[in-house]
């Protein structure tokens, strides 16, 4: 997928994880991944992101005797996604549009 | 490379980050390498399994918010720059400037006296370079945090100026004190001028007596007899003839054992000899040395 169309989707997939339940990076990548790829080093900048937008918080829990930082989806958070949804009619045509193209010329 | 390794590579790569940016990274990484081996990988696996390096650090760089990046300040290099610039020249004038001269004043044949002294000007340009050197590391020090290159530099030039400052402490210590340097100005040249015409006089007349009762401190009293004084001058020459003139006296102050000495060095011309006198008085302007060649 496009870089930066894979980069403004990454976003909500991360959201979406989160707001069926808190969850931590190895298990975000697991569930996001079966949809986008998604690598360890591009989890990172985007939970930053979100938990400076106030999207996201985060908490740390032991496990293992070691630290697990848990992120949980905000109010703020839940309101970006059903933003998106607001908005997927309008995507979903650009899809369309887009895949009616005349791709072969 | 395991964990420990893999972390270490990535701190490194990350040195562009504002540190505590890094170290969430550092934990973030450490963590997930943790869930993967709990979930059954090795952490070479694990490791592995991230990518290159380069990979990692350029998605990282692409997604980091500007004011996470470390600004390189310029201030602190150039205040580093200064402070390593006034550092090695402290140290060069420290080894080009003789510390201590070594003043001999013996020979096989004459009056001896021998001398060991230390420099009694102080270089107080170079305290004021020295506490500059202080004052622009310190700054650094601040201004960059926790930077190894500026805590290496750091600590070289806080060596090189503890070390200059016990090497000046400890010639001071054997050097006259700053109070006894002034005192030693009591004697203005002119009085040391006069003091060394009239020892030269008198030794030209073979007048030990009075040299020695009324010019020479007790350790010189010895020598100063016919005996002793004449089989010197017969080594230069049989005759030295009437004193025809005294050349310009010129005096430097030396110090031993906390006593302020001063050294006199002048020519003197005869009918048949031309004759360089070195001539020591103490701090009471008694005759404490005279060597001639």
């Amino acid at each position: 997928m496009d870089a930066q169309l894979r980069k403004g989707l990454l976003e909500y997939c991360v959201l979406t994880a989160l707001s069926f339940e808190d969850s931590y990076g190895y298990q975000i990548i697991k569930d996001v991944s079966e949809y986008i790829d998604i690598s360890e080093s591009t989890l990172y900048p985007i939970l930053r992101r979100l938990e400076s937008d106030d999207k996201v918080n985060s908490y740390n829990t032991e496990y293992n005797n070691r630290i697990r930082k848990y992120y949980s989806i905000t109010p703020k958070g839940r309101e970006a996604l059903a933003a998106f949804q607001e908005d997927k009619e309008k995507l979903i045509k650009v899809l369309e549009f887009i895949g009616g193209g005349d791709i072969h010329g | 490379m395991d964990k420990r390794e893999f972390l270490k590579k990535l701190e490194k790569a990350l040195k562009k980050l504002v540190p505590e940016e890094r170290a969430r990274y550092i934990s973030y990484y450490d963590e997930i390498i943790m869930d993967l081996v709990d979930g059954g990988m090795t952490e070479q696996e694990a490791c592995a399994k991230q990518g290159d390096m380069s990979g990692i650090v350029a998605d990282i760089m692409s997604q980091v918010e500007p004011e996470k990046v470390e600004k390189q300040k310029p201030l602190d290099v150039i205040l580093l720059v200064i402070a390593l610039l006034i550092g090695v020249a402290c140290i060069v004038v420290l080894i080009a400037l003789p510390d201590v001269i070594t003043f001999a004043m013996m020979d096989g044949d004459g009056p001896t006296s021998v001398f060991v002294a230390g420099k009694v000007v102080e270089p107080v340009w170079l305290y004021i370079l020295t506490a500059i050197v202080l004052v622009s590391t310190i700054i650094a020090f601040v201004v960059r945090g926790k930077g190894k290159f500026a805590i290496t530099i750091g600590i070289v030039l806080l060596v090189c100026v503890i070390t200059f400052i016990v090497v000046r402490i400890d010639d001071n210590r054997n050097n006259v004190e700053d109070t006894t340097t002034e005192c030693a100005n009591v004697y203005a040249s002119s009085e040391v001028e006069k003091k060394t015409t009239e020892v030269i006089k008198l030794l030209s007349h073979n007048d030990y007596q009075t040299l020695r009762d009324e010019y020479a401190i007790d350790e010189m009293k010895e020598f100063l007899n016919d005996e002793y004084m004449l089989e010197a001058k017969n080594m230069i020459n049989e005759d030295w003839g009437e004193l025809c003139s005294i050349g310009s006296v010129y005096s430097a102050e030396m110090a031993q054992d906390n006593v302020l000495y001063t050294v006199v060095q002048v020519n003197a011309t005869y009918d048949n000899v031309s004759i360089a006198f070195t001539i020591t008085f103490d701090d009471e302007l008694k005759l404490a040395g005279i060597y001639f060649r």
